[in-house]
């Protein structure tokens, strides 16, 4: 056969055409077929990640209604299948102790064929506010004034005279600041705006150039401040001058911006330093504040105005240079006279350190400028004034526990219960009176803004669910407590704390009257006055009054108070303490 | 057999070499084509499948990577594990994960360590847990044909970053010589930080 009858032959057979393109279509199906399979295959994968990561999501969105709901109720033990989100969730809390709980949130979410469920956990904890008392009494310009026999176990430290009489005892160190009469040297109060400092990504550093006004001794300064978070204790410095006009001279003063004292509203808060230099007239001094390093979440806003303050310029450091800013930082410089301040007729079990000691009797050594009619262990004279000393609480504080406070609903007009009750937190708008040997619980921190009378036989306490925390009541007005009253700690240190703002600085914020027993007082801008056979645990106030056989027990737990606002208290995640279970 | 069969077999005219050669034509313009949807069709298959490969590749990475740096509650601007140093940087995340107990719960006070790091093109994590730790050591490889993987720290300090966003490109090249190039990125708040 030749070739064109094979040709012909071969295109006269049957189906040639169709089994070459059926095998090439088979070919290309069996491709498409697994490339699809493959295909759906990753994608239901994918799908499964997606779904998975929308449960975590709801599982976390469960997590911070378990928080919400704490807050509002702290019994709250958590729910079963809740719709939420396109899933449900589910929660349960156990309960570790008065203050902290561990929840767990599973969100489940179903969608075609999966049915995903995620579960995380976490550690929750009520906030807390640590406070540290060091001294037995604390007393701010207006001094301490103890009369016959009247006793302070433990150390007193005061920014003015202690002026004491027969019997008089300090058992530990008393501490007299030197600068009495406090002035202001330089400031500027006009407020404008706020600048973030140690907040990425603003500076790290600020400064404030002044002159000093009069040749006296740096007391103290202060900054209209308020903080974001819980930014750490930043280092503010007064510093000579330097030829290059940055914030780099001699530092002649440091001290501490200490973050607890700072609020989360706006503030003045004080700073004072190791030492007291004395500021020169005319002469021009940087006040620096510095943060040791840049947070996005935990910083402090300090207010400013527009340049204002003509004696000095504001700078930013940008590294590696400082940048004058068009402003000036809301500051005040405190200054005073050495020497105005003195101890008086103290019998004082450990050291004395003030500018003059008078009349006393003291078993440790003596530090002082002058002494006279007074024996001491050992003496030390020229020795520095010593420093002014912050108060242990702030203003800040205080307005953020009045916040808290208010969370808890308001009573209005005057409230005078007349059984034992629980309370807190709450906010009385009018005067808080209790008596007649009843009990008050207090739940949560308690803010009044009159005045507060506690008399005859009452007793106020802690709820249990502050654990070993301390509890706060606050007054706007004066607080009075007479005949009998108990504060009553629980564990070791669960403290109630009494604050009065009451603003008179000659007139009794707080007075404390006959047979009353424990609690910490505090008054920083009135007196104080503790009446004959009272036995308290710890006072603070621009002026204290011991009246005769009054005893105040210093307890070494006042060092290290955590404040708590009870029942009532915002509970958070406990840092670190999260994960995923499920 | 049909009458057309009958009539070409029993004819002795034949098809004339014209005819001849267009069905020849024909039938090759047909294989050609036939061949080229077969080729096109096999590139696209061996295209698809690489960016499978990858896709799965980089999905497994993130899932790896997420679980380790969302738990973790400070990223280390460095550590040693068993003699090699690594330094959070672009290319290297180093964490600090608190230890866990047999019910997933974290146990306060002690730490895993964990680095992410690019290692040639493979993505590598190695995880050193500690003493009481439920989570497993590793040192394994999470992804192949890593072109790059970038760890972004939001423009602060590694140790102070508390979300970054990690950028990784995958390539391979196909049996024809074309390269598949697949990018993605993912963003992860430390939870515990």
């Amino acid at each position: 056969m030749n070739l064109i009858s094979d040709i012909q032959y071969s295109i006269s057979k049957n189906g040639y055409i169709a089994i070459l393109a059926l095998f090439i279509i088979g070919i290309i199906s069996f491709l498409g077929v697994f490339l699809t399979s493959h295909t759906i295959n990753q994608a239901e994968l994918q799908n499964r990640e997606i779904i998975s990561a929308k449960a975590l999501e709801l599982s976390e969105a469960g997590l911070q209604k378990a928080i919400n709901e704490l807050n509002r109720n702290p019994l709250y033990s958590g729910e079963e299948n809740f719709s939420f989100g396109g899933g449900t969730i589910s929660i349960s809390i156990t309960n570790i102790d008065a203050q902290n709980k561990y929840v767990e949130s599973a969100g489940t979410i179903s969608e075609g064929k999966f049915n995903i469920t995620r579960k995380v956990g976490a550690k929750v904890k009520t906030s807390t506010d640590n406070v540290s008392f060091f001294y037995g009494a604390q007393v701010g310009q207006g001094g301490l004034i103890m009369s016959n026999n009247s006793i302070v176990s433990g150390s007193v430290y005061s920014n003015g005279s202690v002026l004491g009489s027969a019997g008089a005892q300090v058992t530990g160190d008393l501490w007299v600041a030197g600068a009495g009469n406090l002035t202001i040297q330089a400031q500027n109060t006009e407020y404008a705006n706020g600048l973030n400092v140690g907040a990425i990504p603003f500076g790290q550093k600020i400064g404030q150039e002044f002159y000093a006004s009069a040749t006296e001794r740096l007391a103290k300064v202060s900054f209209y401040i308020k903080k974001r978070g819980s930014p750490p204790n930043a280092t503010v410095t007064i510093r000579n001058s330097h030829p290059s006009g940055w914030p780099i001279g001699t530092i002649i003063a440091q001290g501490t911006l200490q973050s607890n004292l700072v609020g989360t509203d706006y503030s003045w808060v004080d700073v004072t330093f190791d030492n007291n230099p004395l500021l020169i007239q005319g002469t021009g001094y940087w006040l620096t504040l510095e943060m040791p390093f840049t947070s996005q979440s935990r910083y402090y806003t300090i207010g400013f105005s527009g340049n204002l303050y003509d004696e000095g310029i504001a700078l930013i450091y940008f590294p590696p240079e400082w940048v004058e800013g068009d402003l000036d930082f809301n500051f005040k410089v405190h200054s005073g006279l050495s020497g105005q301040t003195k101890i008086d007729n103290v019998i004082i079990g450990g050291d004395a350190h003030a500018p003059l000691i008078l009349n006393s009797t003291i078993s440790g050594g003596a530090y002082y400028q002058t002494i006279q009619n007074s024996t001491a262990g050992s003496y030390h004279p020229n020795s520095p004034d010593p420093p002014l000393q912050n108060f242990p609480i702030s203003a800040g504080q205080i307005q953020d526990w009045i916040s808290e406070a208010q969370s808890g609903g308001v009573i209005e007009g005057d409230y005078s219960p007349t059984t034992s009750i629980s309370l807190g937190p709450k906010k009385i708008n009018g005067n808080f009176t209790f008596t007649n040997n009843k009990t008050l619980i207090i739940t949560g921190t308690i803010y009044v803004t009159g005045n507060i009378n506690f008399s005859n036989n009452v007793t106020i306490l802690l709820d249990s669910s502050y654990g070993n925390n301390s509890g706060i009541i606050i007054a706007d007005g004066k607080i009075n407590l007479s005949n009998g009253v108990i504060v009553r700690k629980i564990n070791d240190t669960g403290y109630v704390m009494l604050i009065s703002q009451y603003n008179q600085l000659n007139d009794e914020a707080i007075e404390i009257g006959n047979n009353i027993s424990g609690g910490i007082y505090f008054a920083p801008y009135g007196k104080l006055k503790v009446n004959n056979n009272a036995n308290i645990t710890e006072v603070s106030a621009y002026q204290i009054n011991l009246a005769n056989n009054v005893a105040i027990s210093y307890e070494i737990g006042l060092a290290n108070i955590n404040f708590s606002s009870g029942a009532g208290a915002s509970w958070q995640i406990e840092k670190g303490s999260w994960s995923i279970l499920e | 057999m049909s009458i057309l069969n009958k009539k070409i077999i029993n004819s002795k005219s034949g098809f004339t070499i014209t005819e001849i050669l267009i069905a020849i034509g024909i039938l090759g313009l047909l294989t050609i084509l036939i061949a080229t949807i077969f080729l096109t069709q096999n590139q696209y298959f061996n295209e698809q499948q690489i960016r499978l490969l990858l896709e799965s590749y980089i999905n497994s990475a993130f899932v790896s990577m997420k679980n380790l740096i969302i738990e973790s509650n400070a990223i280390l601007s460095s550590y040693n594990i068993e003699g090699d140093n690594y330094l959070s940087g672009a290319e290297t995340l180093v964490l600090k994960i608190p230890s866990i107990d047999t019910n997933k719960k974290v146990i306060f006070g002690q730490f895993d360590y964990g680095v992410i790091f690019k290692s040639g093109t493979d993505l590598k994590i190695i995880l050193s847990p500690g003493s009481q730790s439920f989570r497993t050591a590793q040192n394994r490889i999470i992804a192949q044909e890593v072109a790059s993987f970038n760890i972004n720290y939001n423009g602060v300090e590694p140790y102070l970053a508390k979300t970054v966003i990690i950028s990784m490109t995958l390539t391979k090249t196909t049996p024809n010589g074309k390269n598949v190039t697949i990018t993605r990125s993912i963003q992860v708040t430390l939870r515990n930080q």
